[in-house]
């Protein structure tokens, strides 16, 4: 009988430890998520999700801004720019979160050809060896690192 | 032996039992955990790193790359396309690890046009009932006025005498070609044609009536007005396309908007306002 009761103390315990444990970490986590103030580098003019919209990157979009306009800039066209610039910034995570990388044709297109690019440019400053055979290489050294699994219903080749 | 409890006990368990699942379900939605099993896709054919390759984009990959549907392919061929797949999805995993997508300026723009074509495709899809178009063209008139025109000539004279003399032979002039086109032009194109000192004096004339010798540093005119064609709405049956495309571009600029807004509430965001002063004393 005192067995019982006492293992019954023990898994209300645990019970009681789970519950302070989950309500701690959420409260923690969404504590975490509001009260979290992104560091801002002295390089950044605002930062969107904690990614940093950069000094340089503000100056190239005023600099293109005040091209297309013959008055000075105003106070007004700053701020413009720098909300487009965060537009732009919440249309990328978004379309980067949304996997618009895999699921949009010309997006995946951009995608494969900047990396492919990136890495026969590698290949050309390393060595001599054809592209076409180190990519070969490299693609089969990503198979060998990958973890694929092929579903029952498919004959894998 | 299972302990037997009574009824308020058991109560007090099962409240317990429930706060200890609220407090453990509200720590995993926090986390942002994503149970990839109460997710997965029953089509898929293969998984990459978690990532999975499913028939739809096998049928599409195939249709791209053949024009067939990926069950009218040969084993071969199927192996083909899926092999393709799994290349382009490692080398999409080798641009996620690296960051490209966040930082090559291409993708950057091709992500942000994607995004906003999501966010507007409803709209642009989304067929315009004519009572829609007529309530539109009704609130908006302003936007189909066909501004003044004027067809006018003018004549250009290297002194007064010779305007003069001009102007007081009955005839109209043949003598000379107007500096103007003979085609009604809106006032802003005259003024660049004319200049505004020419363009004021020929807004005094009425259709039919030629103006005194206007003396000009560089010459001497006469001014003739042709006609005068007032500023008047257009009907909406001659401005449809136009309206339909204003129509069009305003439900899309507001669906884009209406997106931003989202994502901005959805967002944090943080403005470095030290570093925007400093820029400005630079």
């Amino acid at each position: 009988m005192s067995s019982s009761i006492s293992s019954h103390r023990s898994a209300l315990k645990l019970l009681l430890a789970g519950a302070s444990v989950g309500i701690l970490l959420g409260a923690l986590s969404a504590v975490s998520h509001q009260g979290n103030e992104p560091y801002l580098s002295a390089t950044a003019v605002a930062s969107v999700n904690h990614q940093q919209i950069l000094l340089a990157e503000y100056r190239r979009a005023m600099s293109l801004f005040a091209n297309d306009k013959r008055e000075p800039l105003t106070e007004d066209d700053r701020s413009l720019v720098l909300q487009r610039l965060i537009d732009e910034e919440l249309l990328i995570q978004q379309g980067i979160s949304s996997g618009l990388m895999r699921s949009d044709l010309a997006v995946r297109a951009v995608v494969l050809e900047s990396v492919l690019a990136g890495l026969i440019t590698e290949i050309e400053a390393t060595d001599g060896d054809s592209a076409e055979q180190t990519l070969t290489d490299y693609l089969a050294h990503l198979r060998a690192t990958a973890s694929i699994e092929w579903a029952s219903n498919w004959v894998a080749p | 032996m299972m302990p037997m409890h009574s009824t308020p006990q058991r109560s007090a368990l099962a409240i317990r039992g429930m706060l200890a699942f609220a407090g453990l379900a509200v720590a995993m939605m926090s986390s942002g955990l994503k149970l990839n099993g109460f997710t997965e896709n029953h089509n898929m054919l293969v998984s990459i790193n978690q990532q999975p390759i499913t028939w739809q984009q096998l049928n599409f990959a195939a249709q791209r790359l053949t024009g067939e549907n990926a069950d009218k392919l040969t084993s071969e061929q199927k192996n083909t396309v899926i092999n393709l797949l799994i290349d382009e999805e490692l080398l999409l995993q080798r641009a996620e690890l690296l960051g490209i997508a966040s930082t090559d300026p291409g993708i950057r723009k091709a992500l942000a046009r994607a995004v906003i074509n999501q966010a507007v495709a409803n709209v642009l899809a989304q067929p315009i009932r004519s009572e829609q178009l007529e309530t539109f063209y009704r609130a908006h008139q302003t936007l189909f006025i066909q501004p003044l025109r004027i067809t006018l000539q003018a004549y250009r004279y290297t002194s007064m005498k010779e305007a003069q003399l001009a102007l007081a032979a009955t005839a109209p002039i043949t003598d000379r070609a107007s500096v103007l086109p003979l085609s009604p032009m809106p006032l802003h194109m005259l003024r660049r044609y004319l200049g505004s000192a020419l363009t004021d004096s020929a807004l005094l004339l009425r259709a039919g009536q030629t103006s005194a010798p206007i003396m000009r540093p560089e010459a001497v005119y006469l001014l003739h007005m042709v006609t005068v064609q007032a500023e008047q709405v257009l009907p909406l049956s001659q401005v449809r396309l136009q309206a339909e495309a204003e129509y069009r571009r305003r439900g899309r600029d507001n669906a884009l908007q209406q997106r931003l807004k989202e994502l901005h509430e959805g967002a944090q965001v943080t403005v470095a306002s030290d570093n925007l002063l400093r820029l400005d004393f630079e």
